[in-house]
């Protein structure tokens, strides 16, 4: 009798749970969801991408995701809130490889079916890599408070932390990868325990990277190809704060220069063509053969006085790996002073085609300037133009590529101006990039809303950053440092 | 026993309870209110099982309820009594035998624990964790099984570490004190080790506590003080028994509180108290308080003192009776930026109340990122909230309220600016955001400069003339830094029915240059003033002429 009562019990509840759309009205627009995952290119081996339906007024919403082949996928919610399986959406991602996931959105308003205009999601062939790492840091001024660097699997919602305030007492930023493989990472820590963690493989070693001859601690990392060189920028970094409704904060460099580290030979090259008298050089990028070396450089200004005047131009150097030298021709590539913009993270792609920077309107960090574009430059035809596809009203900036150079991860705060999240999109092989959707995330309206830093500097990664942290800490917390030559 | 001593013993817990209370709710109710203002407590699913989910994240979740009601000071005082009370039964309860000497000897672990709850670092999760070991404890000790008391005893071990942290070692340790099995005491050492495998925590906080200081960093000294006085108290009481001397109580009880009061004097520190007075009274806008507090006694550093500008300010009072205070240069009017929790808070106070709405929300962020166990804080949450609904960005602005809607005492408030953010029209007129909503029209723009302040208040000044408060601290903070020039171009002092006296003064000080005679002065101007003037007695002048 009992277990009678049971099964009745929950057939009841399944069949209240059970949402069959009828007699809907068709409604012409797309419907209110967040994140906007409308007509977005992901990759096969994606998270669910679920999502809220933003209609107050909806009594019960009904989703059904249906696969080329057929196969579909219905979920039927209360709140608003889509949730999909990890296995069904796996499926669904699977069959529709190459093709399209069409989505029927429907919701009982007042008593009535409405059903919203159908969307696509557009499911690319090309491979994302195992995850994202990035920086979870409070979009704040001066004091960094929680801070942290996290891993983050694609494929599903785990979530990681690398290093943590609670394992390293100060500022962890500059994570930086060899063309995303984690086994070469870059980290650096500001504070009573500064300094910058290098890992070759399983060799762990902190470096004090500050020298006589520079004029900062190395920062802005970008690992050469063969993993035998990084490139870093020593900056005189300071911020101010605008009075102003939009802008926030500005930080500009007094000066800069751009330097070499020779791991093998413990050795910092600096060269003339890097450290000119009066011209700022920052954010130095290898191409993916290795020899060339980008960067970003601007005339010396008197700052902040002509902050407002102070643009940077993007340049090259050819780089040879086998002796480490830098040669003496500089190319200009991208003038974007002369139409009154400035440039800054110069990132070619690893197929060596493109370059992916950020203009603003001047000065040197482009987060925190809501006009920052992301623009493309063809490295074989020199044309450039801007991302229109990707790029939003607010700041569009950190970006960085996967390893096969078919997805791009960028920092947008397109969702409220303040708070940066990490926004994938797909690269085709002629550049064209498909609409970037936000990391898929569980309840993402609540998750983004309670969610209360930034994702900052996201780097794609090819597997798990396995660091044994405690070893990492210990090093890190000693006083004990290698010195850069 | 006979029903007098247990009288007695009773009535000895109840002074010891009313006098935790009546300290901590007469003279340090400002610790009290920093407690709370420190903090968020959301009651929510999500909120609740991140505190909870590691180690000592069940002592923390508690230790963080019971704060928010911390909003009442008398609340935050009672709920302090009764920890140190409860501790003080418990231990007691904890002892086989419960003489005189026992009795008396219960109350140092409460004690030490007061003089550990004066920091302001110091948190209730540790407490907590001890009272709830102590009851856990003897709640075990009760079951009549051995096997099944000692399976108990083994699985609450582990459980106890994860749920209350390393203060469960008063639960270890009674019971391999009672049980006669040093395996308890192996088995609670593996625990931090484990966890420390498990997770990233570093050893030396799985051991010493990873919540119950809010600088974590830091070893609770006092917390570990107590742990150990518990720990050699039951070890007293199993293996070596109470002197049974009588007659202890009321002596014992007697010497036992004079050297409580003694150390919770020597611990307490009521000059930081004062200075929370100021901070906070600031940011409740509590005005007239701060003026009367500073008549008795005056403000002892800068911040303080800004603080009491702030409130003469608002009471309309700057320009008349600022000197009755002492005053040390213009940062007494608008100090220089302060990474630092409270500090931040009350500056950010300073910029909002005159209308600069950017670095108001600076210094909130900054203050919040400043907490060091980087909880949240609803005041921070608070001002931030209004600093985005003022510059127009509601969605950054409901982020910080949706918080503070699952919170016991800031949901109402919270739910009156999400009404607000829903009919903007009416922002324009809200006396709370009156003087900072015109930050979203501003055309131009300019980057934040102490050094520049005087150019910044002007600019302040000019957006919105009809701010009173802007133009008394541009007035002033021209006084403050003696330059007169500045202070001159706003004559004749329009918006003043009756031009303040030290405005009058400085005036004169002014004219005196050109009208030494200081004839055919101006109708403001009265002759009273003219006449101290003279006379050399005018407080601005004794200000300008001090080095």
């Amino acid at each position: 009798m009992m277990r009678n009562s049971i099964f009745i019990i929950l057939l009841l509840l399944a069949v209240s749970c059970t949402t069959v759309v009828k007699d809907a009205q068709l409604l012409e627009e797309y419907p209110p969801i967040y994140p906007d995952y409308i007509g977005v290119t992901v990759p096969v081996g994606i998270a669910p991408l679920d999502f809220d339906v933003k209609e107050e007024t909806a009594q019960s919403v009904s989703v059904t995701v249906t696969a080329p082949d057929g196969m579909s996928v219905t979920v039927a919610t209360r709140n608003g809130s889509v949730r999909f399986t990890e296995r069904k959406w796996a499926r669904l991602l699977n069959a529709a490889a190459g093709d399209t996931l069409k989505v029927n959105v429907s919701g009982r308003m007042d008593g009535k079916w409405k059903t919203y205009r159908p969307f696509d999601i557009y499911v690319s062939r090309d491979e994302i890599d195992y995850g994202l790492c990035y920086r979870l840091i409070a979009p704040g001024f001066e004091s960094f408070g929680n801070i942290g660097i996290y891993q983050r699997e694609l494929s599903s919602f785990k979530e990681k932390e690398i290093v943590g305030i609670n394992t390293v007492n100060g500022c962890i930023n500059c994570h930086s990868f060899r063309m995303c493989d984690p086994k070469y990472m870059n980290l650096h820590i500001r504070g009573a325990h500064g300094g910058t963690m290098i890992r070759r493989g399983d060799d762990i070693e902190v470096f004090n990277t500050k020298t006589d001859s520079t004029i900062s601690s190395c920062a802005y990392p970008y690992w050469h190809p063969s993993g035998d060189y990084i490139a870093y920028s020593t900056n005189m970094t300071r911020q101010s704060f605008y009075q102003g409704p939009r802008n926030i904060l500005e930080v500009y460099d007094y000066e800069s220069d751009v330097e070499i580290y020779d791991i093998k030979a413990n050795r910092l090259v600096r060269v003339p063509q890097l450290n000119a008298e009066r011209v700022w050089e920052t954010f130095p990028a290898f191409s993916a053969d290795g020899r060339t070396l980008y960067f970003c450089a601007a005339d010396g200004k008197l700052i902040p006085q002509m902050l407002e005047g102070l643009r940077y131009n993007i340049f090259s150097v050819p780089f040879d790996p086998e002796t480490g030298e830098v040669g003496s021709r500089i190319d200009t590539l991208v003038i974007p002073e002369m139409f009154g913009k400035s440039a800054s993270l110069p990132r070619p792609s690893p197929d060596g085609k493109f370059l992916v920077y950020t203009l603003i309107n001047y000065g040197t960090f482009p987060i925190w300037h809501p006009e920052a574009e992301l623009w493309m430059m063809n490295l074989e035809t020199g044309r450039t133009r801007i991302l229109s596809e990707i790029n939003s009203l607010s700041a569009d900036s950190y970006h960085s590529w996967s390893s096969n150079g078919r997805w791009m991860v960028f920092g947008s705060r397109r969702d409220d101006d303040v708070y940066t999240r990490a926004y994938i999109c797909h690269v085709d092989e002629n550049g064209i990039c498909g609409k970037p959707f936000m990391l898929p995330q569980r309840n993402p309206g609540e998750f983004y809303l309670a969610q209360d830093r930034s994702y900052n500097v996201p780097e794609f990664i090819t597997a798990p950053v396995n660091l044994n942290v405690h070893k990492v800490a210990r090093k890190i917390n000693s006083k004990e440092r290698c010195d850069f030559q | 026993m006979n029903s007098k001593s247990n009288f007695l013993r009773f009535v000895a817990t109840a002074a010891f309870a009313l006098a935790a209370f009546l300290f901590f709710a007469l003279l340090y109710s400002y610790h009290i209110y920093n407690q709370e203002i420190n903090q968020l407590f959301e009651f929510d699913g999500r909120y609740i099982i991140a505190t909870i989910a590691h180690v000592g994240g069940f002592a923390d979740c508690l230790s963080r309820f019971l704060t928010q009601f911390f909003y009442f000071y008398w609340a935050g005082a009672f709920i302090y009594a009764l920890i140190l009370a409860a501790l003080q039964i418990t231990v007691l309860k904890a002892f086989s035998v419960r003489n005189d000497f026992s009795f008396v000897m219960s109350f140092v672990p409460s004690a030490i624990i007061w003089i550990f709850l004066l920091s302001t670092e110091a948190v209730l999760s540790g407490p907590l964790a001890i009272l709830i070991s102590l009851v856990a404890a003897f709640s075990v000790a009760r079951i009549g099984g051995d096997a099944f008391r000692l399976g108990v005893s083994y699985a609450l071990i582990p459980a106890l570490y994860f749920l209350l942290g390393p203060a469960s070692i008063v639960f270890a340790a009674m019971v391999a004190i009672r049980e006669k099995k040093v395996l308890f005491a192996g088995l609670y050492i593996l625990c931090p080790f484990v966890a420390y495998f498990i997770g990233n925590m570093p050893l030396d906080r799985l051991f010493y506590g990873l919540e119950y200081y809010k600088m974590h960093t830091m070893c609770p000294i006092f917390l570990w003080i107590a742990i150990a006085v518990i720990v050699i108290l039951i070890l007293t009481d199993t293996f070596f028994g109470w002197p049974r001397k009588r007659g202890w109580t009321f002596s014992g009880v007697v010497a036992s509180a004079l050297l409580a009061v003694l150390a919770v004097y020597h611990f307490s520190s009521f000059s930081r108290e004062r200075s929370l007075k100021y901070e906070i009274l600031t940011i409740n806008n509590a005005w007239n308080r701060i003026i009367t507090d500073a008549a008795r006694k005056a403000p002892s550093n800068t911040i303080e003192t800004a603080c009491l500008n702030l409130a003469l300010a608002k009471t309309g009072h700057i320009g008349s009776h600022l000197f009755d205070f002492q005053q040390s240069g213009p940062e007494c009017l608008v100090p220089d930026f302060q990474a630092s929790f409270l500090y931040g808070l009350a500056i950010s106070e300073i910029y909002w109340q005159i209308g600069m709405t950017n670095p108001a929300n600076r210094l909130a962020f900054e203050a919040q990122a400043c907490i060091p166990d980087f909880q949240k804080s609803a005041w921070c949450y608070r001002r931030l909230a209004q600093t985005n609904i003022a510059s127009g960005k509601y969605a950054v602005a409901f982020k910080y309220l949706t918080p503070l809607s699952r919170t016991l005492f800031h949901k109402r408030w919270a739910e009156e600016q999400i009404t607000l953010m829903r009919n903007h029209s009416l922002i324009h007129d809200h006396p709370d955001y009156r003087a900072n909503v015109r930050t979203r029209y501003r055309d131009r723009d300019y980057l934040f400069s102490y050094e520049m302040m005087t150019g910044m208040l002007e600019m302040n000044y000019y957006e919105d003339v009809d701010n009173k408060t802007a133009l008394d601290y541009l007035l002033v903070w021209s006084l403050l830094s003696k330059d007169l020039r500045t202070f001159i171009t706003y004559c004749p002092f329009e918006g003043y029915s009756k031009v303040p006296s030290i405005y009058q003064e400085a005036y004169l000080m002014w004219e005196e240059d050109t009208n030494p005679e200081l004839n055919e002065l101006p109708d403001y101007i009265s002759s009273e003033i003219v006449e101290k003037y003279r006379n050399g007695r005018t407080p601005y002048y004794k200000y300008f002429t001090a080095k």
